[in-house]
Parts: C-alpha cells; structure tokens; sequence
C-alpha cells in the first residue's frame, strides 16, 4: 500500500477520462486528509472521486434536511463516517452509563440518519462501525462492565452489524476490523488528532481509503469471482513431478502445516461461491494424484471447477479457465509462487489480480488475508452453491467435446425453467443479479433488495419475472430477471432484462422473450419497448431486440407489436 | 547542523513536498507566501520535516511554525 504522501501526489494528476464517482462524506471528526487519500488512491484504481465533505460535526443538519447542500451535490455514495472519540464525549457527558441502553440510542440515531438517506437520495448508503476504544478507566475489568465505554462501544458495534443485516439499504464498513490488523497504537496518533481531529494516524489513511473504495467497487459490480492457483510451492511444499507424493509437504507437521492452512482457506473462500481453478505446469496425472490420493490434502477434486495441468503458457490456460465459467478476466485472482509466472501473467492480462506473494510460504496465508482480494457486499444461499455449479458447467464442457451436433446437445440437457414474481425469497439473489451482471444486461440498472422489495410490492406498475433453470446436470439457480413497468394501458417498458453468462446460447433468451410475449397477451398488453444502454460490457445485447422483431422507435428505442411476435423455437420447457 | 545547512535541506523538502523544483525559499519565508501551505498542508509537511531531520516536535510548538525562520529556530534547538 502507499503512503500517504504518494497518494497526496496523485492530487496534481490528470484526471481526464477516469470513472467518475460521487461520495459524500459525513462525519464528526475532520476528514479532509481522508478525502485527499480516498482522492489519491481513488486515482491508482482509475476513479475520480469527487468529494463533498459535509461540515464538521453536523450529522443530522445535513442528512435530515431534503434541501441541504450535501443531497443538492446529487452524491452516488453516501459516507456516514462516525467517531470513538465523538461516541466517548457523548458517553461522558450523558447521563446514561448503561452501555447497552447507551448503545441502543446511539444506534436510533444512526437509525434516522439511515432513514432520511433512504427518503431524500436514491444514493448508495456506507456507514462505518467503531474503532474499540479503550479509554483505560476500568482496567482488564471494563470487557466486562457494562457501565464501560469500551463494553458501550461493544455492543454498539453489535447491535450495528445486527440492524445493517436486517435492513440491506445500508452497507456496513468493518473499521474496527481495520484496527484489529493494525492495532490502536498503529491506527491512533494523539498528536496528530490534537492538532487536526484526524482520528487515524497519516499512514493508515490509505489503508482507511482502501477499505472504503473496495466496498464501492463491489457495490458497483466488479467483484472477483475465480481464484486460480498454482500447485508446486504453492498450496504444497515442493514439486509433485520430482519429490513425489511421499515427497510434497503438506499435513499438520513443520512448514506442511501452512500449506494445509492456505488449502483451507481456499475451500472456505469456495464454500462461499469462489470457484477454484488450477493451472499447473504438469502432467495432468501427476498433479491429480494428491488431490486423489494424498491422505493430508485439504482440497479435493471435488472442490476444484476447473483442473488444468499441461505445459502450455499460463496466460493462454487463464483464458480458457475464464471461458470454461464464462467469466471476465476481471473477475480473477491468480496465484503462482513464481515471480516469473506472476510477471507474465500481469503483462499479458492485466486486467487479472495478480497478487505479490513473499518468498517464505509460512507468510503466504496472512498475505493474501491481508489484501481482501474477495470482497463482497452481499452473499446469498446460490453463493455457496456457486463451487458446485461451476464444476457442473465444466461437465457440461465436457459433453461438448464429444462432438454431438449443438441441437443435440441442447436436447439433451432436458432443460426446465421456472418463472414467478419476484418473492421475498428471490428478492436476495434477484438484486445481487443487478448487481453483478455485467455483459447479458439491456439497461445495467443496478438495484439494491431495498430497491427490489418496493418494485415486487408495486403491482400495478411492474410485472416481475425471476428465471430459473435446472437441466440434466444439476440446477443453475436463478439465472434471469425481467422487469417490466406499464408506461400506459396497453404497453410495457422492459427495465430490467438480464442473464447469467453461465447459461447463454441454449436457447433461455429465446425461452424469456417467448414467456415474456405470453405474459403480455394475458395481460391486455399490446406493445413492449425496450432500450439498450451501451456500457464497455454489454455490447452482446446491441443486437438483442431487434433479433426478437423490435423495431426502432424514432427516440432511439425498441418497440413490439405483441400480435406480430411469433415465438421462437427453444429447448427450454417451463415447470411453472 | 547550522542555519544554512537546515535551510538547503529544508527548500530541497518544500521543493518536493509543494512538488516545484523551482521553488526558493529564505529565512524570511512565511506561508502566506507559498499558496498551498494551509492548514491541512502544514501538518503533513510538517510530518515531512520531523522524518527528514530525525526529530520530533510537541503538538504546542507545531501551532506557531508557520514560517521557515520559526521552523529553522525549532530544528536548531532540537538537532543540539
């Protein structure tokens, strides 16, 4: 990470064609030296990040006012930024010395805050928890005091997490997990909050920066989803191909053990819905065998989506694991021990995280822990299943390969869907589909659940549709999303259409658009308009209505006449 | 260190920090001269300046060196 002072050099540079992003931050301690880091380091990532910093300390004055300068700035994000200081001179002054009913108020507060963000802007809303402050009244004896400031900011910080999970409008930003890798004594300097109420020390403002502009990137869409590995000296100790299975340290004893460790937390990260892939240069059988056969192995076959081993050049390997899951080469983070490997693989894909390792394995696992290379701002029940998928569609690869004709294939796979409204069950998954899809997507409209739960309340003026498809290999989960509004008696704007790249050309945009024009004629509806919004990503969907007979309306849009719709042949059938 | 050396160390840390190569200062520089040098700069140049010579300021003292002849004295003092 940067220090500081590079990142304040960033300041000077020329901003001129990076992503804009607005973010308001509101606090109640001084934040312009975070904004100058969150500016600097917002340049490193490609972002111009304007900044409005509300006035000191003036929470309430510019959220609660509809007119206030600070929802005029029309902000993309807003920062709710709070203090352990401000928290603890709260603390002190009050008469409340019960932590918990202390916390409870506090968080009230935070509470109308949250709810005048959600009636006033339609803006992003991150809020960061508390540093743990120990403010060394009571000793060893304040964890468990609840007249204590630090056990108030305790349970504070519980009662938060508690409220930002059952409500989704607001993203939590864990700082105090910040202060847990780096300590107070790193993440406080006295003299430097005295001189300019800057409640973190110069150097971990980036890391602060950091924190914050991952989360925004992972609410904007670019989340990592793949982490290939390299196998020899790196999730085992020495070279399969010479040491042998007898050979390779892996297990609980001596450096074996820190391999086993990095093993395990690749199969949480998959368990989580990271799919594994490795890319090893070896001969296949080789590498296979510990995965098969080696009784310390952590990872097994199973948990690996796509195995490749072969003595080709890794970039080349990286592309085709990434067209095997039908995903970006953004959405990769490589593993090799190998400076060599490392450095091609960054020249020629750049667009994949290629992280630095150190030269000891035992420093390995705290490494990558460190950089969050997997953040995520939401997880859903097809998260965790996601591993499983991913091993399925490299089956289903492998049927391709065997040469059948594509109509047979597709005939084959026995595909059924599902269509329904949107339920208080699919609402999760439906809004992360927003959230996420990047390329098979018309408007690229991104929703929060917050956002979904009024539309799927909203009968009148929206029919929603969430798809989902199972075939003979296993179930894709929900894979499409169709919103349509009703701009008049008898026409639909469609929203929202879009679609997992797990699942495209067998026929289930043919299989939508059938079910769509279906749905219509039940509903007295004679005409849909669509429109495309080109994004750097989506330039698959450019053709996608006039190819299902929309015509071109003269403002640049797409209309269908629903009597003229003939419907499309496909392999999909609907269960219901 | 004496004055003058403290004062060349010191410009070659302005010229970087204010990132101007040509920039020159003297024992009369104050920061009403130098337009970036407010209060958000001070602090971190000041920071700058506490690495670069090897030395520690008190909180107090860093309110009241707002100009180089200040910040040379301050040096002088702590580098005995």
């Amino acid at each position: 990470m940067m220090n500081f002072s590079d990142l304040r050099k960033n300041l000077r540079k020329d901003f001129t064609g990076l992503n804009r992003i607005k973010l308001a931050v509101v606090a109640d301690w001084s934040v312009q030296m975070l904004s100058q880091a969150l500016r600097g380091y917002g340049y490193e990532k490609g972002y111009d990040v304007v900044i409005y910093e509300a006035a000191f300390d003036q929470m309430e004055a510019e959220l609660l006012n509809g007119e206030s300068e600070l929802y005029a700035f029309q902000p993309d994000y807003i920062l709710i930024f709070p203090s352990a200081e401000k928290l603890q001179s709260n603390f002190y002054k009050g008469k409340e010395r019960d932590g918990r009913i202390f916390a409870e108020r506090e968080l009230a507060r935070l509470r109308t805050l949250w709810d005048s963000v959600r009636n006033f802007s339609d803006a992003k809303l991150l809020c960061c928890n508390y540093c743990e402050a120990d403010d060394g009244v009571f000793g060893n004896y304040a964890g468990i005091f609840s007249e204590s400031f630090l056990f108030a900011v305790r349970h504070l910080n519980a009662v938060m997490a508690k409220e930002a999970a059952a409500r989704r409008d607001v993203t939590l930003i864990d700082i105090s997990s910040l202060q847990n890798l780096y300590g107070r004594e790193k993440i406080f300097d006295a003299r430097l909050y005295y001189l300019s109420k800057t409640i973190f020390a110069m150097d971990v403002l980036p890391d602060v920066a950091e924190r914050i502009l991952s989360v925004i990137e992972t609410l904007k869409g670019r989340v990592k989803k793949c982490l290939v590995t390299d196998l020899d000296n790196t999730i085992w100790g020495g070279i399969i191909g010479e040491d042998g299975m007898e050979g390779i340290q892996i297990g609980e004893l001596g450096i074996g053990k820190a391999y086993s460790d990095l093993q395990l937390w690749m199969k949480e990260l998959s368990k989580r819905g990271i799919a594994l892939a490795v890319c090893s240069k070896n001969d296949e059988d080789k590498a296979r065998e510990p995965f098969e056969k080696h009784p310390d192995m952590v990872l097994r076959m199973e948990d690996i989506a796509v195995f490749i081993a072969n003595w080709r050049d890794k970039a080349e390997n990286i592309r085709e694991i990434c067209r095997i899951l039908n995903i970006g080469l953004d959405s990769v983070v490589f593993l090799d021990d190998s400076p060599f490997e490392r450095e091609l693989v960054r020249q020629m894909l750049p667009e994949v995280t290629v992280p630095e390792l150190p030269k000891d394995p035992a420093l390995y696992l705290t490494t990558l822990q460190r950089l969050n290379l997997f953040e995520t701002v939401s997880i859903s029940e097809e998260d965790r299943e996601r591993g499983r998928l991913y091993r399925q569609e490299a089956q289903r690869e492998e049927l391709r390969k065997r040469g059948i004709s594509f109509e047979e294939y597709l005939e084959n796979l026995d595909m059924t869907a599902e269509l329904k409204p949107f339920d208080k069950f699919s609402i999760p998954r439906v809004a992360q589909l927003t959230q996420r899809s990047n390329q098979f997507n018309l408007r690229t409209i991104r929703y929060t659940e917050q956002d979904i739960e009024k539309i799927a309340i909203d009968q009148v003026n929206y029919t929603t549709l969430s798809v989902s498809l199972k075939d003979r290999f296993g179930e894709y989960g929900l894979i499409g999303v169709v919103i349509l509004k009703k701009i008049s008696f008898d026409t639909w704007f469609i929203d929202t259409l879009l679609m997992s790249c797990r699942v495209l050309k067998r026929g289930v945009e043919e299989f939508i658009f059938n079910e769509i024009v279906n749905l219509s004629r039940k509903s007295g509806i004679d005409y849909i308009i669509g429109e495309y919004l080109p994004t750097a990503k989506n330039k698959m969907v450019e053709d996608l209505l006039e190819r299902f007979g929309f015509l071109r309306t003269e403002n640049g849009q797409w209309k269908l006449t629903v009597a003229d719709y003939s419907p499309k042949r496909t392999f999909v059938k609907r269960v219901s | 260190m004496d004055r003058s050396e403290i004062l060349i160390k010191l410009q070659h840390i302005f010229r970087e920090f204010f990132d101007n190569p040509e920039l020159a200062i003297s024992q009369d520089t104050v920061s009403e001269d130098i337009e970036e040098w407010d209060s958000v700069a001070h602090i971190q140049l000041i920071y700058e300046i506490e690495e670069q010579f090897g030395i520690q300021f008190e909180a107090e003292d860093i309110h009241r060196m707002w100009s180089v002849n200040a910040l040379t004295e301050k040096i002088l003092e702590l580098k005995q």
